[in-house]
């Protein structure tokens, strides 16, 4: 009688242990998953605003200008401009893009990768220009079309 | 000896009991405080979302906003609260234009899109070739497929709008699908939220992000030299402050439960296209 007593404890000392375990368990998980969520929001926007400063380094190097005859002539052909490679593994390129009409796009992309090299944050922008007569040293420096700036999806 | 035994046991099981009493209430206390702590941190990342939610969607809509000689100024309603404005929707490149129609680039690497034109709702920008800005057309009847002279699949406009202003804008004029909106902060008792309003449909105001703070939703204007811009042709930058509250009470401990936990954040938002 005396062994079947025990034996009822011992169970409902186990039953409550491994009951109060698991609930600290999901709390535990959930606080973490929570926390896990909060870094990767914090990280991604950090990234973005990287991938942002190597697309805008790489247009404003496009837009010192570039020999007369890397100009694309037909619709839709691009050449690259520049490419930037800024602290933190952030990389920039930027390309020039005919449009078919005297007004030309500058096209730029960034992007934010992690030390394995996977990507973080990516940013695409695109500035119009209208292209000026090539100075001196056949260097053509383009000049911004009103309303010309816009972020790329 | 039998006897001892017994008495013994008893002894044990209401020692036995009032530990485990002691014990449970001890693991009760923590559970409990824990489950709080978890609500509390969970309900202040729900405003934190609402917060980012709201500062992406103004960075969203303001940053592209711009202006230029022929078309104004994309900003419209300029208040404290509640901003109205011309916003991009998608962009292309025109390969054809005759009157009264315009034959866009359809193709992957010419066409960026978060949706389709639809007459009625949407108007276009189409940039002229000459230094002289954009021109303004309204869409007036469903779009519809085409072809590009370069064989390439197009998306026919028909626009309505001044054939003068459309003289000069033909293949390689750079194309921009706009749309009226309006952001502003509205009360759905008891709270108040961030909404957005469609101003071509009869469409009513959605929520996006909230619930926020009593007058939580503050913009203000700047010039180019951060002095305080009165017109909307005035505007290089928006400072956009935004204060949310926890759908619930929140806290733990002296202050659990006596009201909403509110956060907020201020974003300074540079045009792209300042005048």
């Amino acid at each position: 009688m005396a062994r079947m007593a025990n034996a009822q404890r011992s169970g409902v000392a186990l039953l409550l242990a491994i009951a109060v375990l698991a609930a600290l368990g999901i709390i535990s998980l959930t606080a973490l998953t929570l926390a896990r969520g909060e870094r990767v929001a914090g990280l991604s926007a950090v990234a973005r605003v990287q991938a942002r400063g190597a697309a805008e380094t790489a247009l404003a190097h496009g837009m010192l200008g570039w020999p007369t005859a890397l100009t694309p002539l037909a619709a839709g052909d691009s050449v690259l401009l520049s490419t930037v490679s800024l602290p933190g593994a952030a990389l920039g390129s930027a390309e020039l893009r005919a449009l078919g009409g005297p007004i030309y796009a500058i096209a730029a992309s960034g992007r934010r990768v992690s030390g394995a090299g996977d990507p973080l944050g990516a940013v695409r922008l695109e500035l119009l220009v209208l292209l000026q007569t090539a100075d001196s040293s056949g260097v053509i420096r383009p000049r911004a079309y009103p309303r010309g700036w816009r972020s790329l999806p | 000896m039998s006897l001892s035994r017994k008495g013994s046991s008893l002894i044990e099981l209401l020692v036995a009991l009032a530990l485990v009493g002691v014990i449970a209430a001890v693991v009760a206390r923590l559970l409990l405080s824990a489950t709080m702590q978890l609500r509390d941190r969970s309900e202040r990342i729900t405003g934190e979302q609402a917060l980012r939610v709201a500062a992406n969607e103004f960075r969203a809509v303001v940053e592209g906003l711009g202006q230029d000689a022929a078309t104004g100024a994309d900003l419209g309603v300029m208040g404290p609260a509640s901003l109205s404005a011309r916003v991009t929707r998608a962009a292309g490149v025109v390969c054809a234009a005759s009157p009264g129609l315009l034959v866009v680039h359809a193709g992957p690497d010419w066409w960026t899109a978060l949706r389709d034109p639809v007459a009625g709702r949407d108007s276009v920008l189409a940039a002229h070739p000459a230094d002289t800005g954009w021109r303004a057309f309204a869409i007036a009847a469903p779009p519809g497929s085409a072809s590009c002279p370069d064989g390439g699949p197009g998306i026919s406009l028909p626009v309505a709008g001044d054939s003068l202003g459309q003289a000069g804008i033909g293949a390689g004029s750079p194309l921009r699908l706009v749309e009226q909106v309006e952001l502003r902060l509205y009360v759905s008792a008891p709270d108040q939220w961030l909404g957005m309003r469609l101003l071509a449909t009869a469409q009513a105001i959605q929520p996006f992000a909230g619930p926020l703070a009593a007058s939580g939703l503050g913009i203000t204007y700047r010039r180019r030299d951060a002095s305080p811009a009165l017109l909307p042709a005035e505007v290089a930058a928006a400072a956009v402050r935004v204060a949310a509250l926890t759908e619930r009470a929140g806290g733990v401990g002296l202050v659990r439960g006596l009201a909403p936990r509110s956060d907020s954040v201020t974003v300074f938002i540079a045009l792209l296209n300042p005048p």
